[in-house]
């Protein structure tokens, strides 16, 4: 009852779906099985005649039939949480793809190999073998990414970043539907996943279509923006583009990266007189080597820095105070930066490794 | 069990003189103005039957549009009618399927078998002359009718897009749902809200104080013990339905910022209140049908129920259970793995008492009398469509199976065969069963069981093919399922699984609508020129079965004493009146 499977989720999945439809299987045609027999063997035949029988309770039959459906729905939600749970864990060296969905349409933004930008499209490019993490939001109402062919579904929600892990399995294309109801175009809001043989191939991929907006410069000019980790370099790449063409100097900045606007960003909110990127302690805590690690707070709990935690700090800056800080200092920027804003100083925050 | 030998609950010097009753509630009083006012809770189900089975006509139209529009790829059906009242194609489907969900959850599932049914025959039952609060049962029947007339307003004023479960943020934001019936529905479905809540307590009230001295708890027709489940539940969770639609009229009306992400809201937070609603309203609309259920099978098989205790503990604990697993509706929104585990977790335990009902039923048909007659095979097809319905809920309840599966045409199989396999074949069973007592005439067994064999597998057809369709993947709420995938390249293997399953399913619906038309030939035959039904046309034995057919205005001219509701022995065939008539009953030897 299902397609073709080409990750690691439907290896998990398939086999427990395929036991559960036996065991369904198994039951319902026991029920029926019974069902008609008793309609055949105890039919009335004659509109006077009586049950050979009055017999009406008995607690071990009860218990017989509630205790083995009780012990196998037991089982398969065992089975169930535990491939659950390998899915909904990140694991090592998972490459990084954003997600941005709004009516009608998918924005998949995929790393470019051996530089801090990225690829922004309107197909999802992954190789095979590598796990994927991909962290999905939306720009206006609940979308949903789903893609049959890796068992793999996850919510799209404004205002929150979701996350769903997959490692693709078979080469090849694959439908990617949107599954939650959003309106107008919702049964056109498809779009094609490709599964690349080797790494090499998909970088290639991914080098050859974020090339194609240069395909009017020279070819060090693409290095150059590959190349790009700065606002400085970004103003140099800038100010080199608008040399050679007038065209390009809108075109160029339709191609800043996310991060350079988060940069811009941050100086312009002011946020470096409390935040450092060099790990000096400030007002508040150090950027350097924020994003992804777990932190503890001044109630003594936990808290990943991952997007969501990003975001609520920028909006809610006193929902949760790091350990050691005191807390009440920084205001919230809500209505000062919208999501797109939060996204870019998101991308930002993750080029400030350790 | 142990059944001591009492009398026939009513002398037959007690009931009128003959099988049909010269004076009865029907009768009684003339005139549409005696019908509008009335207090009688019989009147007061019939004319909630005739609501509810409108409201089901209209959402079936839905349906059969729908299903029109998907026979093919590309614009269809919708277009037609889009083009007629200035829409496009794609937002008159949308339109179309939201009404069909919120017609028939809001002013059918929900009320049919409760409110029509259950006002009918509860006091009865009871062996009383009403419901305790007579005024506020007509009361309820208003809010009905005017929650009614708010969905009608909604779609004259503008239709609504959202889908019956109105998820936020799209249903708050008039830029995204650009109709203007939103509000009109959402106000609709509150005031309806409010009837289930009353009935409910109606109910409630009505079981304990009305039983005779005689009827203890555990000698309760099992179908009371199914309302009264439901009436909890109705009590209990409506309410917060009812903040839940306030909460949504004031964001959309006055944007306040619950629900809204850009003003510091959370959509998901409408998710976990509409759910915490509307997952126990499953159960508003199962467990009434079970009830019918077990008393369509012990009176056709003229066997006492077995396992009366577990019957009715198990709908209490399906009850108790629905509340603790609306989360399962949940797994891709973003809630957090603890969560979805526990919600997986309680979920699979409603398999237990559901599996108990099953068994117990068939273990009543075990060396019975099996009377195949219309209502017991519509007994028994609730059996096959919810065995079903329950066991394709076992994917839909392990976390990881459900990701796949979730949102996908194998939910709206599963849930059609649970909501319309499960509540509307026992409505059609109680329909059926009840009939005879409700007008007094009976319906051509022949046409029934024409009509019985076309929806049946009319059923089958439409909904089976869902399943494989949506296991491979095909997403629910789909305008069209093949223009976009053919665009995009993937003209072959799933497009073509995706075109002979909704070919299928859209037959299946035609002649599943066929079988209605002849159910409803039928029965307005019977009610026009129908043979005039015995007091006891199957020889059931709860208290209903002892006043005429139909009954006189207040049901009993003495309180009756009732004995074991499923002890048969009291009734024995009559060829003359082709029923059963009353004998001395005997104690069972269980």
């Amino acid at each position: 009852m299902l397609s073709d499977k080409a990750s690691t989720t439907a290896d998990t999945h398939d086999p427990l779906f395929t036991f559960i439809m036996l065991l369904s299987g198994f039951f319902f045609v026991l029920i029926i099985a019974v069902m008609v027999f008793f309609v055949l063997r105890y039919r009335r035949k004659d509109p006077a005649q009586e049950a050979t029988s009055q017999h009406s309770h008995s607690n071990a039959l009860e218990i017989a039939w509630s205790l083995p459906p009780l012990v196998i729905v037991m089982i398969v939600f065992w089975l169930g949480l535990v491939g659950y749970m390998s899915l909904a864990q990140p694991k090592a060296n998972t490459m990084r793809i954003d997600v941005r969905a709004w009516k009608w349409s998918w924005e998949f933004r995929h790393p470019v190999p051996g530089s801090e930008t990225v690829l922004a499209s309107n197909e999802l490019l992954v190789p095979k073998g590598v796990p994927i993490e991909v962290v999905l939001t939306s720009d206006d109402v609940i979308h949903s990414m789903f893609v049959p062919a890796f068992r793999t579904k996850k919510d799209a929600v404004p205002g929150m970043y979701n996350k769903v892990y997959f490692e693709a399995t078979k080469a090849g294309e694959y439908p990617l539907y949107c599954a939650e109801y959003c309106g107008t175009s919702h049964s056109t809001m498809l779009a094609k996943v490709i599964v690349f043989e080797t790494v090499e191939e998909w970088a290639e991929e991914v080098k050859k279509r974020a090339a194609l907006p240069f395909k009017d410069l020279p070819d060090e000019m693409y290095a150059e923006w590959r190349a790009i980790d700065s606002v400085e370099d970004f103003e140099a790449f800038q100010a080199k583009a608008a040399a050679l063409d007038d065209e390009w100097v809108e075109k160029a900045q339709g191609l800043k990266p996310a991060f350079v606007r988060g940069e811009e960003l941050v100086t312009r909110l002011g946020c470096m007189t409390c935040h450092s990127i060099d790990g000096t302690r400030l007002t508040g805590p150090t950027w350097q080597g924020l994003f992804g690690t777990e932190r503890t707070m001044n109630d003594g709990s936990k808290v990943l820095a991952d997007d969501n935690y990003i975001r609520e700090s920028i909006l809610q800056p006193r929902a949760k105070i790091v350990a050691t800080y005191a807390a009440g200092q920084m205001n919230s920027f809500q209505g000062q930066v919208d999501e797109k804003d939060i996204d870019a100083i998101i991308a930002y925050l993750r080029t400030l490794d350790q | 069990m142990t059944t001591t030998h009492t009398p026939p609950p009513t002398t037959p010097d007690a009931l009128p003189a003959t099988e049909h009753a010269p004076h009865n509630y029907l009768n009684e009083t003339r005139g549409i103005w005696s019908w509008m006012t009335t207090l009688d809770h019989k009147r007061i189900g019939v004319m909630y039957l005739f609501g509810v089975v409108g409201a089901f006509f209209l959402g079936g139209v839905m349906a059969l549009l729908l299903r029109t529009e998907l026979i093919s790829e590309g614009p269809g059906v919708a277009k037609t009618i889009g083009d007629a009242i200035g829409e496009g194609w794609e937002d008159t489907y949308n339109q179309m399927f939201t009404l069909h969900g919120a017609l028939m959850v809001f002013l059918f599932i929900i009320p049919a078998i409760p409110a029509a049914m259950g006002n009918f025959v509860l006091p009865v039952m009871l062996g009383a002359k009403d419901v305790a609060f007579p005024r506020l049962n007509l009361f309820s029947f208003y809010l009905w009718c005017i929650g009614a007339f708010l969905f009608i307003v909604a779609i004259l004023y503008g239709g609504l897009d959202t889908g019956w479960t109105f998820y936020t943020p799209y249903s708050i934001d008039e830029s995204h749902s650009v109709f203007k019936g939103m509000i009109p529905a959402t106000f609709g479905a509150f005031i309806l809200g409010f009837s289930s809540i009353l009935t409910g307590m109606n109910f409630i009230a009505s079981i304990h104080m009305l039983r005779p001295k005689a009827m203890g708890w555990f000698k309760m027709p099992l179908f009371l013990w199914a309302l009264y489940a439901t009436a909890i539940i109705q009590i209990l969770a409506t309410p917060v339905l009812a903040i839940t639609l306030l909460l949504l009229i004031a964001e959309r009306a006055g944007d306040i910022g619950i629900f809204d992400p850009s003003k510091g809201g959370d959509p998901i937070l409408y998710q976990h209140f509409f759910w915490f609603y509307s997952h126990p309203a499953v159960y508003i609309m199962i467990l009434p049908a079970m009830g019918v259920v077990s008393e369509v099978i012990s009176a056709f098989s003229r066997k006492h129920i077995f396992g009366y205790h577990f019957i009715a503990m198990s709908s209490l604990a399906i009850a108790l259970l629905g509340f603790l697993v609306w989360g399962h509706h949940m797994f891709t929104s973003g809630q957090s793995v603890t969560l979805n585990a526990i919600f997986s977790f309680i979920t699979f335990f409603i398999a237990v008492p559901s599996a108990i009902k099953i068994f117990n039923w068939l273990a009543t048909m075990f060396r019975g009398s099996i009377s195949l007659k219309t209502p017991m095979f519509y007994a028994m097809s609730f059996i096959w469509v919810f065995s079903i319905g329950g066991l394709t809920g076992i994917p839909l309840a392990a976390i990881v199976t459900d990701i796949h599966l979730h949102d996908t045409y194998f939910v709206v199989a599963h849930f059609h065969y649970v909501m319309v396999g499960g509540t509307v074949f026992a409505f059609l069973a109680g329909l059926h069963y009840w009939w005879p007592k409700m007008f007094g005439r009976m319906a051509s067994e022949k046409l029934s069981m024409w009509s019985w064999l076309l929806i049946f597998v009319g059923f089958n057809l439409t909904f089976f093919f869902q399943f494989i369709m949506g296991s491979h993947g095909m997403p629910r709420r789909y305008a069209d399922w093949g223009v976009k995938l053919r665009e995009l390249g993937f003209d072959e293997g799933q497009i073509e699984l995706f075109s002979f399953c909704h070919k299928i399913s859209t037959v299946g619906s035609y002649v599943m609508f066929v079988g209605f038309l002849l159910l409803a030939y039928t029965l307005a035959k019977s009610l026009l020129a129908g043979k005039p039904a015995p007091r006891n046309p199957w020889g059931a034995n709860s208290l209903e079965w002892h006043c005429s057919s139909p009954p006189p205005h207040e049901n009993f001219a003495t309180q009756p004493e009732p004995n074991d509701p499923y002890n048969f022995t009291g009734w024995k065939y009559d060829s003359d009146i082709d029923g059963f008539a009353a004998c001395d009953p005997k104690p069972l030897e269980h």
